[in-house]
């Protein structure tokens, strides 16, 4: 009693595994790249409003990283674009850059707005002491310093965003699950199809998690 | 002759604790005067008044004759003024995400607009006066707690302020560095124009204050209690709280 397994059949689909890691790739890279930027933005944002805005400002944030992706990306994909501002719907690759992108900048901006009231008072007030500007203090101080506090977290999530980049597959965007679930349908040998899901993640995955765990010990990292 | 720096009327507190209670102090262009008092007197805070890294309470200040500081507010930027009254701390607030050159160029750049290469000639030349020119590649962590604070002083020295505000500097320094901290300042102090940067430093260190400065003053109940040329400062003090605070140091040790 022996499973027969049979990866052959699989051969003819080998482009299109290729274009679906290349999109797969090209999803996670440009929503966790933009994402954080926006995430970098919005964080700084809430800590320059007025403070009674601060708490309305995290609650919103809340709300918007309770919505789990699933529901980000059929809503992106669902919603009446025409009717509201008369734009042509975007393709499903947008729409699954749009909702990756989202829970990557909520998800940076919360961490951003805690980062700031970690860095050391000691080390502005040693910036200010010689003259420095307010803006000059953000750039050189105040920014270096929270970055270093929050790369380790926002590595973890850019990882995250590469195995949840996936589920945009729902919406028909062809990346290598949407195309395992083709050619699983056309040849029915659906565990070997996901077999293959899987080697594909741990090849992308595993350089990343290896280089995030070395670079967690590096000294640049401690220089805060 | 205009002081460098004139203060009137210094009033601060922390919530209920008052801290400052109408500070009056003039010091000379080149003079350094030394203030001395009992922990939690008030010293650190008069420097960060004085430098408005602490909005005082209340007073007037004024550097050079110009007044900057009236009824406790601010009449320039911040940071202008802090640009020219710079401050040196005892915990030293180095930049740790940056070399020790970075830490000195940093201002330089920002703050006195130089170039890169200008920047880096000058932290060089006065890094090389304080000792420190062999850890210029290091980061801040790297340091003891006598090369930090060589920097943190070395860093504020390049900048030329008017008035330089030194909180308690020697307490990671040995005897031997405190020397050559003393002669790296005068040094500087006597090449910059005219040899006018005013130094108002904080100590607990009586001999030190009297090696160093040219007059002590103690600060005794948020104010300047009694002031006197260092040199005579143990011996002629006249009232009571000072030569009460000064018998501990004619102690044998």
């Amino acid at each position: 009693m022996s499973y027969d397994w049979n990866f052959s059949v699989f051969a003819p689909y080998w482009p299109a595994f290729l274009r679906g890691i290349w999109l797969t790739v090209e999803i996670s890279v440009v929503s966790a790249f933009g994402g954080t930027l926006a995430g970098i933005a919005l964080g700084a944002l809430y800590r320059v409003i007025p403070l009674r805005l601060h708490k309305p400002a995290l609650i919103f944030n809340d709300v918007l990283r309770a919505i789990p992706l699933l529901v980000l990306l059929f809503f992106f994909f669902f919603f009446p674009y025409q009717d509201y501002l008369g734009i042509k719907p975007p393709s499903p690759v947008i729409c699954a850059i749009l909702a990756l992108g989202l829970s990557q900048a909520v998800f940076t901006a919360d961490l951003v707005y805690a980062a700031v009231e970690r860095v050391s008072q000691r080390t502005i007030q040693g910036a200010r002491s010689l003259g420095l500007q307010e803006t000059a203090i953000w750039r050189y101080i105040i920014l270096p310093d929270i970055i270093r506090q929050i790369l380790p977290t926002l590595i973890a999530f850019w990882i995250g965003i590469l195995k949840l980049s996936n589920l945009a597959s729902v919406i028909g965007v062809q990346e290598v699950v949407f195309v395992a679930q083709v050619a699983s349908a056309q040849e029915f040998r659906s565990l070997e199809a996901w077999v293959i899901v899987a080697v594909i993640y741990v090849i992308l995955v595993l350089p990343l998690t290896l280089t995030a765990r070395e670079f967690e010990k590096s000294a640049w990292l401690k220089r805060r | 002759m205009t002081p460098q720096l004139k203060i009137r009327g210094l009033h601060h507190k922390y919530g209920e604790k008052r801290v400052l209670n109408g500070v009056d102090l003039d010091v000379a262009p080149g003079e350094t005067v030394a203030i001395v008092g009992r922990s939690a007197a008030g010293k650190s805070t008069l420097l960060k008044c004085i430098c408005v890294l602490e909005e005082p309470e209340s007073g007037d200040a004024e550097l050079d004759g110009q007044l900057y500081l009236a009824g406790g507010k601010p009449l320039f930027a911040p940071w202008e003024i802090r640009s020219k009254n710079v401050m040196v701390f005892q915990e030293y607030n180095l930049f740790p995400n940056m070399t020790v050159l970075r830490n000195i160029t940093l201002a330089l750049e920002n703050v006195r607009h130089l170039s890169c290469a200008e920047a880096e000639e000058k932290a060089r030349d006065v890094a090389k006066r304080l000792g420190i020119e062999n850890v210029l590649g290091n980061y801040p962590s790297q340091l003891s707690g006598g090369q930090a604070q060589r920097l943190a002083i070395c860093r504020a020295l390049v900048l030329h302020p008017k008035v330089l505000c030194l909180d308690e500097i020697t307490a990671a320094l040995d005897a031997e560095t405190i020397l050559d901290v003393i002669d790296a300042i005068r040094h500087i102090r006597s090449y910059q124009d005219g040899g006018g940067m005013a130094i108002v430093l904080v100590t607990h260190l009586m001999k030190f204050a009297v090696e160093f400065a040219d007059r002590v003053a103690f600060l005794h109940n948020g104010k300047i209690w009694e002031e006197l040329p260092a040199k005579s400062f143990l011996t002629d003090c006249q009232k009571p709280e000072t030569q009460q605070f000064v018998s501990k140091f004619r102690l044998p040790f």
